[in-house]
This record gives structure tokens, C-alpha cells and sequence, in this order.
């Protein structure tokens, strides 16, 4: 990608923060104080409330694989090192928002149903085994002699993983499954508040997620620099 | 299901379920008697409560009346786990509809599992005139006291400690990295080399 057009999307990444810290103390505060306790089919209807940042969070960790998906084919096709950072760093950054969605399911499941976890639930094992894969993605990467070979072998690892992003997705729908379904087809529904803070909600974990990606790519940028800037002072 | 919804009815030992969620209903026949009996089942019980499941008896204009048997089994193949709630219910004269509940008693499935066998059954005289078998989801546990507002506390302070690790993470990094690349450019350019060359030796 072409430098002056990289700086002029990095620059996006102040208002990005503003707009999702802005949403996040919105999301924060409805989600939190301001949306009905839903009791009607939950014994731990506070707990519930969990379910306002777990669901942006795990859309954003299919977004960061989703990306990571992009950034594999494009280096495939182009053999342009930076869309293998790219896809790196959204790897990273959809492990970050899958450990989020990891600590606050089995939090809310140890409310509600008493276990944090089921290992023959089809729908939290898919998620899990989702997230083990893309930790095998820098496994991978770490595994590779060369930038090059890394860079094609974590791009192939990353397309062939990738079909678990959508059976995770769908699993809910798939599979039967304790875990609720709430807004998919033959759910309980949140009613319209809480439908506007889910929206707000996974408007701001996007955003969030939009922020940091952009941040973290500003630091491989810095870290190649300081590579040629070092490689000029041993020259 | 398309097909036992097709054919169930004349082959008559076909029971069958048809609705997702809690419309979930399975049908079961006594076809020679022109007979069918419906029940509600939902895919997720909730142990902590009583469930009733009220089965409706529909006959025909030649069905005979008969003493029937209906029952909801879980786990029907499994003798360690299996357990049977059943009732006898008189069938209609006819077509008019006869009801009667099963129920399972508050705390009697004091487990969470999910995916666990469930059976409909339809006896007459002892013998088992149809079966639907299927799965549900049983759910038992004592709602906390405070309805989760501790849980909700960790995992919001989990959620928010992840966020600001990552971005602090990122945030240190590119301070320490930018002041690296300065001292290097520094290095690099003449007039660092010239100040860098007045301190040394």
C-alpha cells in the first residue's frame, strides 16, 4: 500500500477513539442502568446484562478474523508484506475481543445456569475451537524460518480456519444449545430498548475495534521503520 | 419432519414434532381409532420450576372411547437415567377433545444439561400405540441472590481491564518506539552525527 494513502487512513484513528469512547460510556451506562431487566426466562436477570458487550465483542472478533481472512488472500495474490501485518494484527486483535467474549460467557453461564461451562455444547465449543485455531495462527507464524514463508504459510493457515468463523456464527442455529439464542430466528427477543443498546452496543466494539487496528498497525509501521533505520546505522 | 408430517398420520406408529421453541409440539396417533394426541414440550425446561405439559386428545367421528396412558420420558434408552411421569386420560367419544396435564415437580430435574432425550408416548391396554422422540434442554440453578450483579461486575471489569491492557499495550509500545526511531534518525542525519561527534572522544 501506497505510504501517503496508509498516513492519511492511520490519521482517522483519533476520531475513531473519540466516536467509540463516546458510545462505549453510552453503551456502558444504558446497558447497564438503563435498559429493562429482562426476567422473563432468566433466573439471573442482572447477570443478562452481559449480553450488551459479549455480543458486540464476539462480532468483532469475527470482524478481526474476517479481516485477517482478507489480509491472507491479498498477500497470496499481491506478495505485499503488509497485508501479512495486517492480517497478523487483526488476528491478534480478534483473539483480544474472543477473550472477552471467553471470560463474559461462562461468567454470565455460571449465573444463569449454574456451570460456567459445557464441553458438549456444540455452540461454546465451536466458539472455543475458533479461538484455539487463530492462536494456532501464531503458532504457525512463530514456526516459519523467513518472512516470506511466514507471511504464506500463516495466509494459507488463516483461509482454512476461517471456515470456522462462519459454523460459529450459525452454530446457535445449527445445533441445539443452551446458549440463548435472543435475536436470531426463534429467540426470545430484547424488545425495542434493549434492541437500540445491542445496537449501540456492537456499534461501539466496532468502532473500538477500528481504533485499535488502526494503532496497531501504526506500531508495525514504527517497528519496520526502526528496522531500516537500524539496518542504515550498521551500513 | 417434512415427511413424517406428510405420511405420519397414515402410517399410523409415526409420532412426530412440529414448532421450534416453546411452540414445540409433538403429535402422536392411534390411527386405527382415528385418534390424535398433542402435547407442548419447549426445548429449554427450567428444573427450578414446575412444568406442566397438558396433552389434548383430538378423535374423529368414528373414534370409540378408550382409557388411554400418556407419558414423557427422559432418557428413555438410558435404564440408569430414565425417568417417567404418565398419566391416564379418558379419550373422547367422537371428535370432541379431551385434555389432561403431566407435570414434573419443581426441582425434580436438578441438573443443566443440554440436549438431554425427552419421549411422548401414547399407551392403550399396555401396549405403546405411538412415540415422538426428541431432545430438550434442562436448566436447574438457584438464581442468585443479587440476580448476577456480581458476575456482571467481573465480567465488566474483565471486558474493560482487556481493552485498556491492549491499548495501553499499544500506547507504550509506540512511545518507546518512536523515541527509538528518533535517537536512530539522529544518529543517521549529519547534524546528530555533528553533536553526537562534539561529546565523543
Amino acid at each position: 500500500m501506497q505510504p501517503a494513502r496508509l498516513e492519511r487512513i492511520l490519521r482517522l484513528k483519533i476520531p475513531f477513539y473519540i466516536a467509540a469512547a463516546v458510545l462505549q460510556i453510552a453503551g456502558i451506562y444504558l446497558g447497564l442502568l438503563w435498559a429493562p431487566i429482562l426476567s422473563t426466562g432468566f433466573s439471573s436477570p442482572v447477570a443478562q446484562r452481559i449480553f450488551y458487550f459479549h455480543l458486540g465483542a464476539a462480532l468483532a472478533s469475527y470482524v478481526g478474523f474476517s479481516v485477517t481472512l482478507v489480509g491472507s488472500v491479498l498477500y497470496l495474490r499481491k506478495r505485499d508484506l503488509f497485508f501479512d501485518s495486517l492480517s497478523r494484527d487483526a488476528a491478534g486483535l480478534g483473539l483480544a475481543f474472543a477473550l472477552m467474549v471467553l471470560t463474559s460467557g461462562p461468567l454470565w453461564g455460571y449465573a444463569e445456569w449454574g456451570t460456567p461451562w459445557r464441553f458438549d455444547d456444540a455452540r461454546l465449543m465451536t466458539y472455543l475451537t475458533l479461538g484455539l485455531v487463530f492462536v494456532g495462527y501464531f503458532a504457525v507464524r512463530r514456526s516459519a524460518p523467513n518472512p516470506a514463508e511466514r507471511a504464506r504459510s500463516a495466509a494459507l493457515y488463516a483461509i482454512v480456519g476461517y471456515v470456522l468463523v462462519p459454523l460459529s456464527f450459525l452454530s446457535v442455529l445449527i445445533f441445539r444449545s443452551l446458549h440463548p439464542r435472543v435475536v436470531l430466528p426463534g429467540g426470545g427477543g430484547i424488545g425495542p430498548e434493549g434492541g437500540m443498546v445491542v445496537g449501540i452496543c456492537v456499534t461501539a466494539a466496532m468502532l473500538l475495534f477500528v481504533a485499535l487496528l488502526l494503532s496497531r498497525t501504526e506500531l508495525t509501521l514504527l517497528e519496520a521503520k526502526i528496522e531500516r533505520l537500524q539496518q542504515g546505522v550498521e551500513a | 419432519m417434512i415427511a413424517a408430517t406428510l405420511f405420519g398420520a397414515s402410517l399410523g406408529q409415526a409420532g412426530y414434532v412440529t414448532g421450534a421453541g416453546s411452540a414445540r409440539t409433538a403429535h402422536l396417533f392411534d390411527a386405527p381409532n382415528g385418534l390424535e394426541a398433542t402435547v407442548k414440550v419447549p426445548e429449554t425446561l427450567d428444573g427450578l420450576s414446575d412444568n406442566s405439559f397438558v396433552f389434548t386428545l383430538t378423535g374423529s367421528s368414528n373414534t370409540t372411547y378408550r382409557t388411554y396412558v400418556v407419558a414423557i420420558i427422559i432418557s428413555p434408552d438410558s435404564a440408569e437415567v430414565r425417568k417417567e411421569w404418565n398419566t391416564s386420560i379418558e379419550g373422547p367419544m367422537g371428535p370432541g377433545p379431551a385434555l389432561k396435564p403431566v407435570g414434573i415437580a419443581a426441582g425434580e430435574l436438578d441438573y443443566t444439561v443440554p440436549n438431554v432425550p425427552f419421549r411422548a408416548q401414547l399407551r392403550w391396554n399396555g401396549t405403546v400405540l405411538d412415540s415422538a422422540d426428541f431432545s430438550i434442554d434442562i436448566r436447574f440453578k438457584t438464581p442468585p441472590a443479587d440476580g448476577g450483579l456480581t458476575e456482571l461486575a467481573i465480567a465488566t471489569v474483565f471486558f474493560w481491564g482487556i481493552v485498556f491492557l491492549y491499548a495501553g499495550y499499544l500506547h507504550l509500545n509506540q512511545r518507546k518506539l518512536r523515541a527509538k526511531a528518533e535517537a536512530l534518525e539522529r544518529a543517521l542525519s549529519p547534524a546528530g552525527e555533528g553533536k553526537d561527534g562534539g561529546r565523543s572522544p
